[in-house]
């Protein structure tokens, strides 16, 4: 009998056990959302009608750029809103896009450097989505190292010091959750699970950040292009003229904003050095920006121009958010640059010409003339943007 | 009948207004166009000093639109692209290529628009797709207008070697708006390439003169549209600067 149990131990008891012991454990991994494993055709059964979609714009506003390769899509945008928001993409499901983006933020963060699920600080600040669809033509990120938002959409998720993760371990997350499949099935058309890839939630993604359009009801907007013109007062209006330089240089002088921040969106999406570290050498910037992109010296210190639309929800300023305020920004652009070669040649042309100089020199704006544009800007705020419903958050 | 027949000539009015003069005839074939700029014959780049005069001086920027290009034969001309927007120095020394479609043969120059033709310019950035040359980037709200050329450096005013004047000469306006040939025999064969070459130098030239860069009313013209006269006689040199090759 003993012999028995021993050899019931040894040939059955403890297979049986660890298959047993096998079960609870997956049993105890599993997702308890997800009792199913995914199976070829297992979302046939899931209607696929996609119905395209066009993207509300002010009628004054340029056309919006689409993908031939990734129209959008009301269950396309959908599922991109849904996976923005969504922390489930970053290893420790804590962080979205949203994190970084977020709509209070008119999609910033409000922070100095953005800090990843690791706790570790990137070098930059989150850059404003808001009309981001605009942009991507000339680049996406401060230095224009991707040329899409399809590309872009795939970056963070595999960065280190972002959400850390890898896109096989987010896929594998998708895959098995109760409810993304159908979500990709109803955007993409897909029949079974195992067919999400990143791509798709890439392309899901970008759809969405290209609804992130202005209303277009500024107070600005309605000034300027609904020629509501008693909306403005008149420090307004001597701020919007020095900001377009239209002020006939002997009342007001030329604040040259718009060079950089031109254009229906308020910038061109180009790359400026914007005057604000002073070097000897081009190669001497700590971070080269659009020239390590590019590789060209003359493109160190450069970065792309962001929109000034909703610039007062997205503090702090500049690439490195070293400016909290604008008022600190404008005391910069007062201080007309360092005098670097690359430097844009208008920073050194902001204020009225100082009298008997030779070289001609500006002085930069007094007082009244920054807080006059600093009251322009703030008449670019656009709340109906950041309250529209079809872009908060799902899961809310 | 006829309201069916009016439609249709209006949706086919419609049509070619659109596709401007440009034709996809098959039996057209592609060719290049490397659009570039230099200074007195060195090629142009950023971030280095040229002699102007007895002075220094470099540039960051040279851009413009160019409208309605088309072949010339001789007798007539062939469009062969409403507009193109040309930043010269994004391509580096190199210059900027770009691929058209025209009929093959053999050609005695270009005719180029200087500048963004009236009929478009007289538009908005919102009425045009969003691939377009004139989607908004150069737009000007103030003026109106698009800016039709830019040209941006330093210059050294004072001759301590310093450049620390700044040079923004930016045109537009339908007033400064022209058209002109540039001649010289070409032959238009598949996948074959011309150079349009534009020199700063002799941009800057009139009547074999420098123009004085030390008065500052001659280096900035951005943001003074009642000076009309500098952007005229500024845009209106592009065509000696230019050469075909």
């Amino acid at each position: 009998m003993n012999q028995y149990r021993t050899s019931f131990s040894t040939t059955v008891r403890y297979p049986l056990l660890a298959t047993a012991g096998l079960a609870i454990c997956l049993l105890a991994c599993r997702d308890p959302k997800n009792p199913i494993t995914p199976e070829e055709g297992d979302l046939l059964n899931i209607a696929y009608n996609p119905v395209a979609y066009t993207i509300p714009k002010p009628a004054h506003f340029p056309q919006i750029p689409m993908p031939d390769s990734n129209k959008n899509t009301v269950d396309g945008i959908q599922l991109g809103r849904r996976l923005f928001y969504d922390p489930i993409l970053s290893a420790d499901s804590t962080m979205s896009c949203a994190t970084c983006h977020g709509i209070e933020g008119s999609f910033t963060d409000n922070k100095r450097f953005s800090i990843g699920i690791d706790g570790i600080a990137g070098r930059r600040s989150s850059m404003s989505l808001l009309n981001v669809a605009y942009v991507a033509d000339n680049g996406l990120f401060w230095d224009g190292r991707v040329k899409t938002l399809e590309q872009q959409s795939l970056k963070p998720v595999e960065d280190p010091i972002e959400m850390h993760n890898t896109w096989p371990n987010a896929v594998v997350k998708l895959r098995k959750h109760p409810e993304y499949p159908a979500l990709f099935r109803k955007a993409f058309g897909i029949t079974d699970s195992k067919e999400i890839d990143k791509y798709m939630a890439a392309k899901a993604i970008a759809q969405f950040e290209r609804i992130l359009i202005s209303s277009g009801k500024s107070k600005y907007d309605q000034f300027r292009f609904e020629q509501k013109v008693d909306l403005f007062d008149e420090e307004e209006i001597d701020g919007m003229l020095m900001f377009f330089d239209e002020g006939g240089s002997s009342k007001l002088p030329d604040a040259q904003c718009f060079h950089c921040h031109g254009g229906i969106t308020l910038t061109g999406g180009q790359y400026f050095n914007n005057g604000l570290d002073k070097v000897t050498d081009l190669n001497d910037f700590q971070d080269k920006g659009r020239g390590m992109i590019t590789g060209n010296k003359n493109d160190n210190g450069k970065f792309r121009a962001p929109t000034l639309r909703n610039i007062v929800y997205s503090p702090p300023y500049m690439h490195d958010g070293r400016f909290n305020t604008l008022e600190e920004v404008l005391d910069h652009y007062s201080k007309n640059g360092n005098g670097v070669s690359n430097e844009d040649p208008f920073i050194r042309q902001i204020g009225f010409v100082i009298p008997g100089s030779n070289p001609v020199r500006h002085a930069g704006l007094n007082a009244y003339q920054k807080q006059a544009v600093i009251k322009f800007l703030h008449t670019l705020t656009d709340t109906a943007f950041i309250n529209n419903p079809d872009i908060q958050n799902p899961f809310r | 009948m006829i309201h069916k027949t009016t439609v249709f000539l209006a949706l086919l009015t419609l049509a070619l207004s659109f596709c401007g003069c440009e034709s996809n005839d098959p039996d057209w074939v592609s060719f290049n166009i490397t659009f570039k700029a230099v200074y007195d014959g060195q090629p142009l780049e950023a971030d280095k000093n040229y002699t102007y005069g007895n002075r220094t001086i470099n540039f960051s920027r040279f851009s413009a639109y160019l409208s309605g290009i088309s072949v010339y034969d001789g007798n007539e001309s062939q469009s062969i692209s409403e507009i193109e927007y040309i930043d010269f120095m994004a391509g580096g020394p190199n210059g900027v290529k770009k691929n058209f479609n025209a009929p093959p043969g053999n050609y005695k120059g270009l005719q180029i628009g200087f500048g963004v033709a009236p009929n478009l310019n007289n538009r908005k950035p919102a009425d045009f797709p969003a691939t377009h040359p004139l989607k908004e980037n150069e737009y000007w709200i103030g003026w109106k207008s698009y800016i039709f050329t830019k040209v941006e450096g330093n210059y050294d005013t004072d001759g301590d070697g310093a450049l620390e004047s700044p040079i923004t000469q930016h045109t537009g306006a339908n007033e400064v708006y022209y058209e002109a040939k540039l001649l010289h025999d070409f032959t238009v064969e598949p996948n074959g390439d011309i150079t349009v070459e534009f020199d700063l130098k002799k941009l800057f030239t009139f009547d074999g003169v420098l123009l004085d860069l030390s008065l500052v009313d001659n280096r900035v013209t951005s943001h003074t549209p009642s000076n009309l006269a500098l952007g005229k006689k500024m845009i209106g040199n592009l065509n000696k600067a230019g050469i075909l090759k």
